[in-house]
């Protein structure tokens, strides 16, 4: 897997994800919500280009959009409605959403959040792993335990978290910023 | 499917966990062999190792760098490195030339009439039913009219068309492989190398491609792709699709791109070159209106916002920092 689409997959696509989610709800797809989300990782990740991808949010979402309606057509039942509807909700806007700069210290606290939210012993492990760096060699050796428990808790806990970042969709775990838009009446006075 | 999918988080989880402790030849065979098997397993699992390594970046950003994450500076900075040029007078006043000016070339032949323009030029036409066009710079394209269709080819470049309703006789553009139909509607439509763009401004355009058809309506966009043959749609914002339409009015407006690239989309359309020295100054955020046409003018702004050197010559316009 190539590290830098991991990267971008995470600092570009991964905070949209729930709006994206909240988005299928809305246009009716509930039902198929988690296999689209997946289908569209993968078709983000096989990107070749990077550079060329202005906004990870209008790609992500434009994706989203794509699958739903090649799911429609499919169907081979097309429901004209349906598909006036998605337009409707659609919540593909182009316009650069949250600053990163913003996103990257609210992705802070949220890491720290969804870390202390896991059990026990995986909050140990996480917290060794992922926030003070520990290999899973030395984390096992700190905690006493053998190196597949601890593979085993990052599983876990990774688990976990997955749903956690679906689940943001129902409940921001943190309120989304907008400086984008004050920044755009900024301009406009 | 829900639970298919909750399934496939569960092996896909296992396996973010594994492949971070390294892989041996076996297991990598077989988490190939998985991630072959359906896309869906391929995007959970990428999905499972963007969340992993997002995690471990509350470490990187505590200590304050940050890879990945963010582009640095805090937010109390950001409004200071991303400048804001209210729109500067001497750019808007710009249009009215820019926009009249055509010294393209227009001429009938068998296949029917043909317009061209040159750099710096904006060519706007009525066209025998009453249409009206308005082709950017550095297009060509080719106008025939049959009893049964009005039929458009854009060569090169891009044309914004106000098309006159006429039920009998469609109004279609082609570019490449692909033909965007409509009976009376606003549309543009661009020619790049890779790829083309339908912007719909006005009413409902039907696209057909190598692969399908689809019908676009106002305020949409789609991304014809030549190689793949596909469509790719997206809704733009009401300012989005006023600042890509802009060039109509002989306007380009930026909002936050650097420097170099605003730089770079004016020389794309002038004689008048610009080049900019100085990393830092090429750097520099850009948001306003401009004439599009009027490369000095831009300079002339970007000099006064920047405190930068602008000096105009023969070769064209050289902008540089004040220090060097």
């Amino acid at each position: 897997m190539r590290d830098d689409i991991v990267r971008w997959l995470m600092a570009e696509v991964l905070p949209h994800e729930a709006d994206a989610r909240r988005w299928l709800r809305r246009a009716g797809s509930r039902n198929v919500e988690d296999d689209i989300i997946q289908e569209a990782y993968s078709r983000l990740a096989r990107i070749e280009n990077l550079d060329a991808v202005r906004s990870g949010r209008a790609y992500f979402f434009t994706t989203v959009r794509n699958l739903v309606f090649e799911r429609i057509r499919r169907s081979r039942v097309v429901p004209i409605d349906a598909l006036a509807e998605i337009d409707q909700a659609s919540i593909l806007d182009e316009a650069p959403q949250a600053d990163q700069i913003v996103a990257g210290r609210q992705q802070l606290r949220l890491v720290e959040r969804l870390i202390e939210e896991l059990p026990e012993r995986c909050r140990q492990v996480f917290t060794m792993r992922r926030i003070e760096g520990l290999s899973q060699r030395e984390a096992a050796a700190a905690l006493g335990l053998s190196e597949n428990i601890v593979e085993k808790e990052v599983a876990r806990g990774l688990r976990i978290i997955m749903d956690r970042m679906a689940a943001m969709a129902d409940a921001p775990l943190i309120a989304s910023a907008r400086s984008q838009d004050d920044g755009r009446r900024q301009r406009d006075r | 499917m829900m639970d298919g999918a909750n399934a496939i988080d569960d092996i896909a989880a296992d396996w973010a966990a594994r492949l971070d402790r390294g892989l041996d030849a076996d297991e990598q065979t077989e988490l190939d062999r998985w991630l072959s098997e359906d896309p869906r397993h391929h995007g959970a699992f990428v999905r499972a190792q963007a969340i992993w390594t997002m995690l471990g970046c509350g470490n990187a950003l505590a200590g304050g760098s940050s890879p990945g994450l963010t582009e640095g500076g805090s937010v109390a900075d950001r409004p200071n490195r991303r400048w804001v040029l209210a729109a500067v007078a001497s750019g808007v006043g710009a249009i009215a030339t820019g926009g009249a000016m055509w010294l393209g070339f227009r001429g009938r032949s068998p296949g029917g009439e043909d317009f061209v323009t040159g750099r710096s030029q904006l060519a706007t036409l009525q066209l025998d039913d009453g249409s009206k066009a308005i082709v950017n710079s550095n297009s060509a394209i080719n106008v025939v009219y049959d009893s049964d269709r009005r039929l458009v080819s854009l060569n090169q470049g891009e044309g914004w068309f106000d098309v006159a309703k006429d039920a009998a006789r469609p109004f279609i553009v082609r570019v490449n492989d692909f033909e965007a139909r409509a009976v009376g509607t606003a549309f543009a439509v661009s020619r790049e190398t890779e790829k083309g763009v339908v912007t719909v401004t006005e009413g409902v355009v039907e696209i057909t491609g190598p692969r399908g058809m689809i019908g676009l309506e106002a305020g949409g966009r789609a991304m014809l792709s030549w190689q793949e043959g596909t469509m790719l749609v997206e809704a733009l914002s009401a300012d989005m699709l006023a600042r890509k339409l802009a060039w109509r009015k002989g306007l380009v407006i930026f909002e936050g791109e650097r420097l170099v690239q605003a730089v770079a989309r004016l020389n794309e359309v002038n004689s008048t070159q610009i080049t900019v020295r100085g990393d830092a100054l090429g750097a520099k955020e850009i948001t306003g209106s401009f004439g599009l046409f009027h490369p000095e003018q831009f300079a002339a702004a970007i000099g006064a916002m920047f405190s930068a050197k602008v000096v105009q010559n023969s070769n064209g316009i050289l902008i540089t920092d004040g220090q060097s």
